[in-house]
């Protein structure tokens, strides 16, 4: 009986003990904080780049020479999955929102579909007063407009325990109508793990 | 000749401008071997107000530190965001020089954070 007990005991401390030890803790973090928990492109870092780089641009005085902007998806051309709609958003907020800033974002590429969509309905569809609805054939063309690549390239020590990822994120504004770069700008970060 | 000598001086105060360390810089924890020697702001050429930090490394080894900075308008008011901490490596007896822009004509002021040790600042290390 008393070895039953015991036994019994025994397993489900160990089950406590486990559970106790397997369950991860879940709290709220800066997120603005340092991230070194991986080599690959992490969201601080798109949000990083994006920020130093739309600071710079808007330092420049040169997005003042275009009446209107828009931006194009950033090129992906590293190994990982990155979501650059993060990039292309920070920049588009950053200059949007700065009062440095007089030029206008218009849509691009991948919001045409929602706005001619939203056109359509209210232009085309027969169900709204045309008092009332937008028209077709008004929207604002972009003046400039801005692209971008993000690029990689990875090191590995001979002794294999020291992994080196570079990246450069590169960003250039364009006049559409000329095809002139307006400005243009790279900025680099390497990353490295160590065993 | 005289005005024209009055007129270069007056340019260079108002292009730039040096400012008292202490008031612009918050240090958190350490410090270690990292002092900030010079501190000054200018206005760039789209009247925005650009802030430039110098870092000194008085140890025999290259340091990592975090520093970060932020805005101010003229009512003491953060202007933006807070943003990402940035890491920098100084070199020994080297000076490392940083700039922050700021992206709103408000922005009159700033304030550069720094700390050598990242047990103050939130970083997240990959442990095996």
């Amino acid at each position: 009986m008393n070895s039953i007990y015991l036994k019994s005991t025994l397993l489900l401390s160990t089950v406590i003990l486990l559970a106790g030890c397997a369950s991860p803790q879940i709290s709220y973090v800066d997120p603005n904080a340092v991230n070194n928990l991986t080599t690959n492109f992490s969201q601080n870092d798109l949000r990083s780049v994006a920020q130093d780089m739309s600071a710079s641009l808007i330092q420049s005085g040169k997005m003042n020479r275009c009446k209107s902007f828009t931006i194009s998806p950033v090129k992906n051309d590293t190994d990982q999955y990155v979501d650059t709609s993060v990039m292309t958003n920070a920049m588009a907020d950053a200059l949007t929102n700065s009062s440095a800033v007089n030029s206008v974002y218009v849509v691009s590429t991948q919001e045409m579909s929602n706005q001619t969509g939203e056109l359509d309905r209210q232009d085309k569809s027969g169900y709204y007063d045309q008092s009332t609805t937008a028209k077709t054939g008004k929207m604002r063309g972009a003046q400039c407009r801005i692209d971008g690549s993000l690029t990689n390239s990875t090191s590995v020590g001979p002794d294999g325990k020291t992994t080196l990822v570079s990246y450069t994120f590169f960003v250039q504004v364009f006049d559409v109508e000329q095809g002139a770069a307006v400005w243009r700008n790279s900025k680099s970060i390497s990353k490295a793990k160590t065993y | 000749m005289k005005r024209c000598s009055l007129i270069l001086i007056a340019l260079l105060i108002t292009a730039c401008s040096s400012n008292n360390i202490a008031d612009h810089t918050t240090i958190i924890g350490r410090m270690d071997n990292i002092s900030i020697t010079d501190l000054r702001s200018a206005i760039g050429p789209n009247q925005l107000l650009v802030a430039q930090a110098t870092f000194h490394n008085d140890g025999n080894n290259p340091q990592n530190g975090y520093y970060r900075c932020q805005f101010f308008d003229v009512n003491k008011m953060q202007v933006g965001d807070p943003q990402p901490w940035q890491l920098i490596t100084i070199y020994p007896g080297e000076d490392q020089t940083v700039k922050c822009l700021a992206s709103q004509l408000e922005a009159t002021n700033f304030k550069v954070e720094f700390s050598a040790d990242g047990k103050n600042v939130s970083v997240y290390d990959y442990k095996k």
